[in-house]
């Protein structure tokens, strides 16, 4: 499981993957601020349902989704408890059960229920962007989004070169941190034990040869770009060019449709109140 | 046409102690050339390859690239009528002549491979579809095109250098300089490199300069340069290995291992030709003489030699009683272990299993040789011994579905109790059984079974090297006077001078130093056992040599039992009483080196393993019809055979 690198990318061939990196990155952000718009039961049904559609389209197999639902089900499982805990109404509502300090409210329940719906959209949503993007697009795409911030200085180039150069080299870096650490307790280094300072102090005989070697490697890596002829960002071609293409369109006239859904559920534009008749 | 030109070129580090690392050194090199650039670390190879593209600038001297002048920083010069700035000039350069580095972790930009390999491509401004074309067909010169979307993290070290060459390839350059690029490979890893430049070399037509500490390797190439502090003080095609035998030896390098054999044959009267230093030409001569005088002789060790001894060393009844007496053998047990098997994240899809049932005993005074390929179980197995990796107990939901439990015992310790191993977070602070000294049982362990891993220098850290090697005592919580004792006794152990090294930092030592110092800090806890990972990694031939004969001094003086995990066969074969082979997580075999390497060294090939240079021999000799014994496998006894057989 060394590949942190490549993040949770899922290579496949999609719809979705084949979606420019640049227009997806806009899009989740579109989509985490539709979310929040959503403030009914029927509002996050139709978001749910929504979806669905790009994560059947991208080919990613459930499971993995799910699965990193999981690392947050923690955080919806507390938010959930602390909501329905100590939800107070504004009006008079009358409590459904009471004990001790806890008084739990009906309106407090569907609030947990909301936050908890809504938690899980958007970290569903952005997942399947870092699923169906690699890291390496995902460097492009941010190096492009923030190419007009050269215009006042900023090094847009060197941060995307950084990115990419540390996403090639987290996984050394992570050996080698594995590696020291058996080194120095095989040689009767705890770290277990003791209290915070004692453990702080612990870690100086990993955290130096590691600086010392992370150095070294950044030595050796400057010379062997410099002999590959970089010299910054300056008479740079790419060969992998991000390109707008007619999946991007759709896409993009899709999110327009999910969020005017949103809004109309939200604000009952026109009057509409179809969805009430649902009830 | 020369390619390359140095001309009394000079370089200086500059610092608080300047040094000459390269002294007024003139050299050409033709197109399409092959050239090895051998000598010690240190002796200014890597300065001179750094020289040549630019990524240093001699103090003095010219450098000349594919007739381009490197020439002064501000000045303009004028080639083939058209003016280049010295940036312009710098960059056609290394255009041209690209360096492939020692450290194949250290050159990827990008964590996708053809994504790094189109860095160089993008630097200068090639368009977009002509990079893709240099890429694909760059990796596919290396034959690595079914790796082009994966991650570099993945691959072997062979594998990642012939990505680095790839990268190089993409800039199409005219001159490829190997820096030490096979130095921290394994031998499958240095074949695939050597072979793929041999063939950009042969088919593309690149100029390839070699630099290597390795003697054999300097004979692929039609011109060898020997340097020695910072001057070349010997260059010739491969007849330097016989006119100058005498100078070489005086600075210390060695003539290729071939060589160095037909050289003992000649001293014990075998008239082996003096301009043999290859293999195939050692093989074909003795195999010319043998056919000369054949005689039968009989085929002793083929008929003894068994197969993998499986009972071997194991005890009687339950080792849990008498773990140190045994009946077989006299010499107590230090590491008994049965049928132990470890998979990496068990429950998961991801589930690797690293060690399968693997049954072994090493007993004191045992040199013990463990061999196989990268991945094949060596690490896991070795980390057992001290703790460093915990013993699986199968689940009871696994036990049902037939997972057995193994038994470990090293130095009489049950390793399946719970407080071996990492300690648990409440268990570290002393409830975990402790021993008379009033250690916790895990660190009692690992002082006594020491480890040392490989490159052991990138572990040092502390101010002095006093209190580097001080680090493992006092975690033993030794008293102060004991402390400081076992310092100098470590640190004169080892062969450095105690009163000059021990308030220096332990990064102002030099490579072999350094090593020597991480070792000192792994002996300085007294362990009766020692294990060493690949101790003579990336060091040249004369480092390799005195670090294996300070294992041997260890050996001897203090820590009675030697555990060594290596890819060196020769060494492997020369000093280990005994060999345990892993394949695929499972103990192929455990036998001493004159059975493994005569009667299974078909096996050994089969699984990918290499063979010393006499078990070859042997090998190739035997195929050849020549009735030579099996097992041969130590330079001596071949030396001596052969006399028997073919003195005059």
């Amino acid at each position: 499981m060394r590949d942190v690198s490549f993040g949770q990318y899922y290579p496949t061939k999609s719809f979705v993957h084949a979606l420019d990196a640049r227009a997806k990155l806009l899009l989740v952000v579109a989509y985490i601020a539709f979310i929040f718009f959503v403030d009914t039961f029927a509002g996050f049904a139709f978001a749910a349902v929504c979806l669905c559609v790009p994560i059947a389209l991208s080919r990613v197999p459930l499971k993995l989704i799910l699965k990193s639902l999981r690392a947050i089900l923690f955080l919806i499982v507390f938010t959930m408890i602390l909501n329905v805990l100590f939800f107070r109404p504004q009006g008079g509502e009358s409590p459904l059960a009471a004990w001790w300090i806890f008084t739990i409210y009906r309106n407090g329940l569907e609030y947990a229920a909301k936050m908890a719906v809504r938690l899980i959209l958007l970290i569903v949503g952005p997942s399947l962007l870092t699923l169906t993007t690699s890291p390496m697009e995902l460097t492009g795409a941010i190096e492009s989004l923030l190419k007009p911030l050269s215009w006042i200085r900023f090094p847009v180039h060197e941060l995307a070169m950084i990115m990419s150069i540390a996403l090639s080299i987290i996984p050394t870096i992570m050996e080698e941190t594995d590696k020291i650490i058996k080194a120095q307790k095989a040689r009767g280094a705890d770290f277990e034990s003791g209290n915070l300072f004692k453990k702080a102090k612990a870690l100086v005989p990993v955290l130096v040869p590691l600086f010392v070697s992370s150095f070294r490697r950044a030595d050796e890596l400057a010379m062997a770009m410099d002999s590959r002829c970089y010299r910054g960002g300056k008479g740079r071609t790419k060969m992998k060019i991000l390109r707008y293409g007619w999946r991007d369109s759709v896409a993009a006239v899709a999110m327009l449709l999910f969020g005017f859904g949103i809004l109309l559920l939200r604000y009952n534009w026109f009057g509409v109140h179809f969805i009430t008749l649902l009830y | 046409m020369n390619i390359v030109e140095l001309k009394n070129v000079s370089y200086t580090y500059r610092g608080e102690t300047p040094v000459k690392a390269v002294k007024n050194v003139s050299l050409e090199i033709g197109e399409g050339g092959f050239v090895a650039l051998c000598g010690h670390n240190g002796s200014g190879k890597s300065t001179l390859a750094r020289l040549m593209n630019g990524l240093l600038t001699p103090d003095g001297g010219d450098v000349t690239v594919g007739g381009i002048p490197l020439g002064g920083e501000k000045k303009t010069e004028t080639v083939n009528g058209v003016e280049m700035s010295y940036e312009k000039r710098l960059y056609e350069i290394r255009r041209n002549l690209g360096i492939v580095f020692q450290n194949p972790d250290n050159q990827t930009v990008a964590a996708i491979i053809e994504d790094d390999i189109a860095f160089g491509p993008e630097n200068i401004g090639v368009p977009t579809a002509e990079i893709r074309e240099r890429v694909d067909a760059a990796l596919k010169s290396v034959g690595m095109s079914d790796y082009a979307e994966k991650t570099a993290s993945r691959l072997s070290g062979g594998q990642k250098q012939r990505v680095a060459i790839a990268g190089i390839l993409a800039l199409k350059p005219r001159v490829i300089v190997l820096d030490e690029s096979t130095a921290m490979l394994d031998p499958k890893g240095r074949a695939e490199v050597l072979d793929t430049v041999r063939r950009l070399n042969r088919d593309e037509g690149i100029t390839i300069v070699l630099i290597t500490h390795f003697m054999e390797e300097a004979l692929l190439a039609d011109k060898i340069y020997i340097m020695n502090e910072g001057e070349i003080c010997l260059s010739g095609g491969r007849e330097i290995f016989w006119t100058e035998r005498a100078k070489l030896k005086e600075i210390g390098l060695k003539t290729p291992p071939a060589a160095e054999l037909a050289e003992a044959l000649r001293q014990a009267g075998v008239p082996v030709g003096r301009e043999v230093c290859g293999e195939a030409e050692l093989e074909q001569s003795l195999a010319e003489l043998f056919s000369g005088q054949w005689t039968v002789v009989n085929d002793q060790l083929e008929g003894d030699s068994k197969g993998q001894i499986k009972d071997s060393g194991q005890l009687e009844g339950k080792p849990d009683h008498c773990p140190l007496t045994t009946d077989h053998c006299s010499l107590p047990v230090v590491i008994d272990q049965r049928e132990l098997s470890f998979s990496y994240s068990p429950d998961t899809a991801f589930r690797a299993d690293a060690l399968k049932e693997v049954t072994l005993t090493v007993r004191e005074g045992d040199f013990l040789g463990v061999i196989g390929h990268t991945g094949s179980g060596k690490s896991t197995l070795v980390q057992h011994w001290n703790g460093l990796i915990k013993m699986q107990i199968p689940k009871r939901k696994q036990r049902r579905r037939g997972a057995k439990q193994g038994t470990l015992f090293v130095l009489g310790l049950d390793l399946s109790r719970k407080d071996y191993g990492a300690p648990k977070r409440r268990e570290g602070q002393g409830r975990g059984r402790k021993t008379e000294k009033g250690l916790p049982a895990y660190k009692a362990l690992r002082s006594a079974v020491g480890m040392v891993f490989q490159y052991p220098e990138y572990q040092l850290f502390d101010e002095t090297v006093l209190k580097d090697v001080g680090f493992g005592p006092r975690n033993l919580k030794l008293p102060p006077e004991e402390i400081a004792e076992r310092c100098k006794w470590a640190i004169e152990a080892v062969g450095l001078d105690y009163e000059k090294v021990k308030d220096m930092s332990p990064f102002e030592l030099s490579g072999g130093q350094k090593r020597r110092a991480a070792i000192a800090g792994v002996i300085a806890m007294k362990p009766r056992v020692l294990i060493l990972d690949e101790p003579t990694a990336g060091l040249d031939p004369q480092g390799r040599g005195e670090i294996m004969d300070l294992i041997l001094k260890l050996k001897a003086e203090s820590c009675p039992t030697v555990v060594m995990v290596s890819h060196d066969m020769d060494e492997i074969a020369r000093r280990c009483s005994r060999i345990a082979v892993l394949n695929g997580g499972r103990l192929e075999f455990d036998l001493p080196p004159p059975e493994l390497y005569g009667a299974h060294a078909d096996r050994l090939t089969e699984i990918g393993l290499d063979l010393p240079l006499t078990a070859r021999l042997v090998r190739a000799l035997r195929k050849r019809g020549i009735e030579l014994p099996q097992g041969i496998c130590k330079e001596d006894d071949f030396v001596a055979e052969a006399a028997k057989r073919l003195k005059r």
